[in-house]
């Protein structure tokens, strides 16, 4: 239910969502339709072999980046992202394309709920980065135009199996 | 037309009321801001409650300011950043100065911030010898023009796209379009290129958490983060005022500041940043300064009525609701806030004698204060700022006519005879010519009340 409604207001936001039991076929599936060769990857476990680990200098080089999110906002289509978890700071916002997989159990209702969430622990993450889209402009006669310094386009695969 | 003074508001409003070509581009601004504000106040249904509670948290921040503010900075350094204290804008920038001499910048990557914008920060970094590059697309675009903003959220609306092009031609050597999309890309190729090579980050604050010590920004172009992300060195600039209570207290914020701003239901990123990073080898930069600026603050604290200047959240609604605004845009205001909310603030934090004709830039219609997220009674500011001016500026012809107004109006005689003369000097007398250059005055009735009833 949660992920519906995610999936619903990201999408309203010009995000992709794939709801699977199965992320590694979907992560596949994105990339081969991207047609993407140099992909970034976090340190989490698991996307090591979707790509490579980069470097501060190396970040500019890539298509496309890959991370996971710690959390979600169902009523905002949300990522929830917390850097002392992962790498991910700078490859989710510096490749044209961010690819994010966030687990179904970590959707939560509302902005309050993931405040809150965020407020449970020892103390607040150093950097904990909110991505709802991917990144926009209007400052050229109120343009619209998707993909400034951020990603130009932004998939969360929503990983159903747990 | 850049660089205008405050103290010439009139002229300046002139000269913009003649350019059909500004005119246009903020009615687009002002009513399509203005609708999608409305739209997404429409979309949730505590709306009123909501920005009565943030008045409330604002309230309570303010009036114990002192305390949450020595909070905020002990729990900031606890976690590893280092809180500067400035007391006016001078102090505010040898403390950035310093800082990027010490650490050998050259290159500075900034993000939007209204509060560097008011301390000229730019002006006193490149005097220093370093090269100050903004990154967010209005403001990069403004920098390249050598103009101030117009709009707080929407610094480069009174430029075309045509401008824009001729700009990244001359400037970044760009060959010749106007679409939209090539110019974006430009920008981001260029911009790329310095985020990559800069020593320093410099970025504003929307919220300063006492009780965590965590700085939140919130943008949708994506170059906050790289800014606060990429240099070694990132220095966080905020007015005292932006400091709030509690972590949880943003769930208020986060709903109204989208909303009331750009109509979203949240803007593309937030950043939330707690002290720098625990290991070594983490992404971020190695050092957090963040600059508590006063500037005029205090003065504005310390009075009851002028206090609730500083509960405000730089969302821009009120200039898109007003209708002095939307008509002579944010350059004829002459300073860095532009709108209702620049007529109350420019006057608290630059002096009243440079700013005088600011408060007068208002119809009273009070449309700021029904849209403002945090309840800010501009009206009464405005007021009470006039108040202040009138005695000293009110021309010795306007004081008579309202001395004789009065006279008139406190004597049953004395008004009689004034609609009877009225009456029959109408046609003769003409009547200021700059209310009926574009209108016309509606003839007094030939009788009065007064008579119709004696007769009945």
């Amino acid at each position: 239910m949660s992920s519906e409604i995610f999936k619903k207001n990201l999408e309203s936001v010009a995000g992709h969502c794939v709801i699977t039991t199965d992320v590694t076929d979907a992560l596949r599936r994105i990339i081969t339709d991207l047609r993407a060769q140099r992909i970034a990857v976090s340190d989490a476990p698991g996307l090591a072999e979707f790509g490579v680990v980069p470097s501060a200098t190396e970040i500019f080089d890539f298509e496309v980046g890959i991370t996971n999110a710690q959390a979600a906002i169902a009523e905002t289509g949300t990522l929830v992202l917390d850097s002392s978890c992962e790498r991910n700071r700078l490859v989710s916002v510096v490749p044209p394309v961010h690819i994010a997989i966030v687990a179904a159990s970590r959707i939560y209702p509302t902005l309050a709920d993931v405040l809150a969430m965020l407020q449970s622990g020892s103390e607040v993450s150093p950097a904990i980065t909110f991505i709802t889209g991917p990144s926009r402009t209007a400052d050229i006669e109120l343009t619209l135009t998707i993909g400034v310094h951020g990603p130009r386009e932004l998939y969360v695969i929503i990983d159903e199996s747990t | 037309m850049n660089h205008l003074s405050s103290e010439t508001f009139r002229e300046n409003a002139k000269a913009a009321l003649a350019d059909t070509q500004l005119r246009g581009a903020l009615k687009n601004a002002t009513s399509l801001f203005g609708d999608r504000r409305k739209e997404a106040a429409a979309s949730l249904p505590n709306w009123e409650a909501l920005r009565t509670q943030a008045r409330a948290i604002k309230d309570e921040a303010l009036s114990h300011l002192d305390r949450y503010l020595e909070e905020f900075a002990s729990k900031a350094e606890r976690r590893g950043a280092t809180v500067h204290r400035a007391h006016d804008a001078a102090e505010a920038n040898g403390i950035i100065c310093k800082l990027a001499k010490a650490h050998h910048a050259r290159i500075i990557v900034k993000s939007k911030s209204m509060t560097t914008e008011e301390t000229h920060l730019n002006k006193a970094l490149e005097a220093a010898g370093m090269q100050v590059v903004e990154t967010d697309l209005g403001e990069y675009i403004i920098q390249l023009a050598d103009e101030p903003p117009s709009h707080i959220i929407a610094p480069a609306i009174h430029k075309t796209r045509g401008q824009i092009a001729e700009l990244f031609t001359a400037e970044l050597g760009m060959p010749p379009t106007d679409d939209v999309v090539q110019l974006t890309t430009t920008a981001r190729t260029t911009l790329r290129d310095r985020f990559a090579t800069a020593d320093m980050g410099i970025s504003g604050v929307n919220f300063a958490i006492a009780e965590t010590g965590t700085i939140v920004i919130v943008e949708n172009e994506g170059n906050i983060r790289l800014t606060t992300s990429l240099p070694r060195v990132h220095v966080a600039v905020m007015g005292i005022e932006k400091v709030i209570p509690r972590f949880a207290d943003l769930d208020v914020f986060l709903k109204l500041l989208p909303r009331s701003g750009t109509g979203q239901q949240l803007t593309t990123y937030q950043s939330f940043i707690t002290g720098t990073k625990r290991h070594a080898t983490d992404e971020g930069p190695e050092e957090l300064h963040i600059v508590l600026l006063d500037n005029g603050r205090s003065r504005m604290l310390a009075h009851p009525l002028t206090r609730q200047s500083l509960a405000c959240i730089r969302c821009g609604a009120c200039l898109n609701a007003c209708p002095v605004y939307q008509q002579v845009g944010g350059h004829a205001y002459g300073s860095v806030y532009p709108g209702p909310i620049g007529a109350v603030i420019t006057p608290q934090l630059m002096g009243i004698e440079k700013t005088s004709q600011l408060p007068f830039a208002s119809s009273l219609c009070g449309a700021c204060r029904d849209v403002c997220p945090v309840k800010i009674d501009i009206p009464e500011l405005l007021l009470h700022l006039r108040a202040e001016i009138s005695p000293r500026k009110g021309s010795a012809a306007e004081r008579l006519a309202f001395k004789l107004w009065a006279k008139v109006m406190t004597s049953p005689a004395l008004y009689k005879m004034s609609s009877v003369a009225g009456r029959l000097l109408q046609h003769v007398v003409p009547i200021s010519r700059a209310w009926t250059n574009g209108r016309d005055l509606r003839p007094i009735e030939s009788k009065s009340f007064h008579e119709l009833w004696k007769n009945e």
